[in-house]
């Protein structure tokens, strides 16, 4: 059963249509890139996936179950959502945050789930700092870590909607976290959607590539298919050659 | 590494610290008045109340006990209301006064003032020595309600615009105040004006009896809240994902805030600054989770306005300065100096 399903979504603020015919699968142990121009809907497609946006023609269902049909404390032990940005009001530190992720836990267990999220991100050394004092790529990855807390005790189908989770990130840490959401895929089945920005990225760790223009969905399907000069052309308006890799997956250089 | 993570003194000490101080300022406020009682006498009638003299006996529960037990309460549900509304608003400068509590409050207990013997003469006669007190219970509720109303639309309400309706009702409510103000006569200008500065002086186990139930419930209740309240420090979408169902959190900190802060305003009048400050102080030396700073807050605001009005009947003895006006004397030029010091390094 599919772990996400939507179909002919369409959603309008406004007058402005945002999503129109949005139609998307997405299997338990796949990880999904949502890529496209500023604007395309990424964004909005994701919130409306998290339930923020209601939506007008359609229907999401989640793990075989239309999304307005789901309890929020329900739903929560079984999807995490992280958005663009979370601003912090108050002078909480990283561990009180990467907490409120963590449900039915001891305070031990809890505070090793915690150490080893921080750990697996590279940060396993600012559990007691407060947040404003953080950078902005640590404050991501704090965040980030409180969203992998959600649903690291659930047993059965989990999805992450993560936005853009990395652009903070340098390379490096970049590598680090796909890697460790390749990781939850392939070894736990967790299915993930993530919007990102980096084509290569998304090429390198993406099972599939959902490219989005204009409020729909133009092209889905492996990175050899979507990463082709003439759709990055037309959706983009980006020149660049696109070469294949003997590891199977083409980079995007752009051309000069 | 070490000079940033966050310094915060250990829970169980800050509670023993606050019980502590819990305590010496009950005991000040008890052993001090015009009528003398030390710290013996007070042990010797907690111990055995049948052998103290019987002014002795009356002073002590009829007037210090009621004084000291409103003092507390009201101190300790002005702060959780303001721990819990800044919570909400995600915003250091909210307090009660900030959604209307106070303004509707003070509006309809003028009303009552200046136009109970004339327009209001019904609902005088109706309520009897409770007319003031219950008229401003109900303001304070209703331009609450009124507020919430303005600012939800299709079932959700708007966080800004209900800061924004609160600051307006208030405004307005002010302005309708000063009106009555206008045609009061000389007696009505000065029971209104030492109500609007607030007064512990007339505490009586029958002011506990109308106002001390609905204090409590809303003292009880809010550790409820405390984690729905951490989860909207990330936003209220944010506290959504996390599973928190946010509209029910909103109503219920409004509601608890409004119905607390009512009872307490009825009864003692307006006291200020205590909403405000106790939680911004707490928040520096235990953090800013709720699941400490909602007791914390309590404890704190209630040995805050105890002894703050223990000295308020200390200082120009044998008359007494309003509570209200004692809290902003001192907690004034207080506040501005930790401002000063910490610059605001929340």
């Amino acid at each position: 059963m599919a772990v996400l399903s939507v179909t002919q979504l369409g959603l309008s603020l406004g007058r402005s249509q945002i999503l129109q015919d949005v139609s998307l699968t997405v299997e338990p142990g796949e990880l999904v890139a949502l890529l496209g121009p500023n604007g395309a809907g990424k964004s909005s497609l994701l919130k409306a996936l998290a339930g923020e946006l209601a939506f007008g023609q359609g229907s999401i269902e989640l793990f075989g179950r239309d999304i307005r049909r789901w309890k929020g404390a329900e739903l929560a032990r079984q999807r995490a959502v992280m958005p663009q940005r979370v601003d912090v009001s108050f002078p909480f530190t990283a561990r009180e945050i990467v907490a409120l992720g963590c449900s039915g836990l001891t305070v031990f267990e809890r505070n090793e789930l915690i150490d080893y999220l921080l750990q697996r991100l590279g940060i396993g050394d600012l559990a007691e700092r407060l947040m404003p004092t953080l950078s902005g790529g640590e404050q991501q990855r704090v965040q980030l870590a409180r969203v992998l807390a959600q649903l690291w005790n659930t047993r059965g189908q989990r999805l992450l909607l993560l936005d853009e989770c990395t652009s903070a990130l340098d390379p490096a840490q970049q590598q680090t976290v796909f890697s460790l959401l390749r990781e939850l895929a392939k070894e736990q089945g967790y299915s993930v959607v993530a919007v990102v920005h980096d084509l290569n990225v998304a090429s390198c760790y993406a099972d599939r590539l959902v490219m989005m223009a204009a409020g729909r969905i133009v092209e889905d399907g492996p990175a050899t298919t979507i990463l082709e000069p003439g759709l990055l052309d037309a959706v983009f308006g980006l020149k660049a050659r696109v070469l294949a890799l003997p590891e199977g997956y083409p980079v995007v250089i752009p051309q000069t | 590494m070490a000079i940033d993570t966050a310094k915060r003194a250990p829970a169980s000490l800050i509670f023993m610290v606050l019980a502590a101080l819990a305590m010496l300022a009950a005991l000040f406020s008890l052993t001090n008045g015009a009528y003398p009682l030390g710290a013996k006498d007070v042990v010797s009638l907690l111990v055995e109340p049948a052998a103290a003299k019987p002014a002795a006996h009356m002073v002590f529960f009829d007037v210090r006990m009621p004084r000291l037990i409103l003092g507390f309460l009201t101190g300790a549900v002005l702060a959780v209301s303001g721990t819990l509304l800044q919570g909400l608003f995600r915003n250091p400068l909210a307090d009660p006064g900030l959604i209307g509590v106070s303004g509707g409050a003070a509006l309809a207990a003028v009303s009552v003032i200046v136009l109970g013997g004339s327009w209001l003469s019904g609902w005088a006669v109706l309520t009897g020595r409770w007319a003031l007190p219950l008229a401003a219970f109900i303001g304070s509720v209703l331009t609450t309600l009124l507020a919430w109303r303005i600012a939800s639309r299709s079932g959700s309400i708007a966080v800004a615009t209900l800061l924004l309706a609160g600051i307006a009702i208030n405004a307005v409510a002010g302005a309708l105040t000063g009106l009555l103000t206008f045609y009061a006569d000389d007696g009505e200008l000065r029971s209104l004006t030492f109500w609007s500065m607030g007064s512990l002086g007339h505490a009586s186990w029958e002011d506990l009896k109308i106002a001390g139930p609905w204090m409590l419930l809303a003292l009880l209740l809010a550790p409820l809240l405390a984690k729905p309240l951490d989860a909207f420090a990330l936003g209220e979408s944010v506290a959504g994902h996390l599973g928190f169902s946010v509209q029910w959190v909103k109503g219920a900190t409004v509601l608890l805030s409004a119905l607390g802060t009512g009872a307490a305003v009825a009864v003692t009048g307006l006291i200020g600054f205590v909403g405000l400050v106790v939680p911004h102080l707490l928040r520096q030396i235990v953090g800013a989770g709720h699941r400490i700073l909602i007791p914390a807050s309590a404890l704190a605001g209630g040995v805050l306005l105890v002894a703050a009005d223990s000295l308020a009947r200390v200082v120009v003895a044998p008359a007494e300065l309003p509570i209200g006006l004692m809290m902003s004397l001192l907690g004034g030029p207080f506040f501005l100096v930790l401002l000063m010091r910490l610059r605001i390094g929340a």
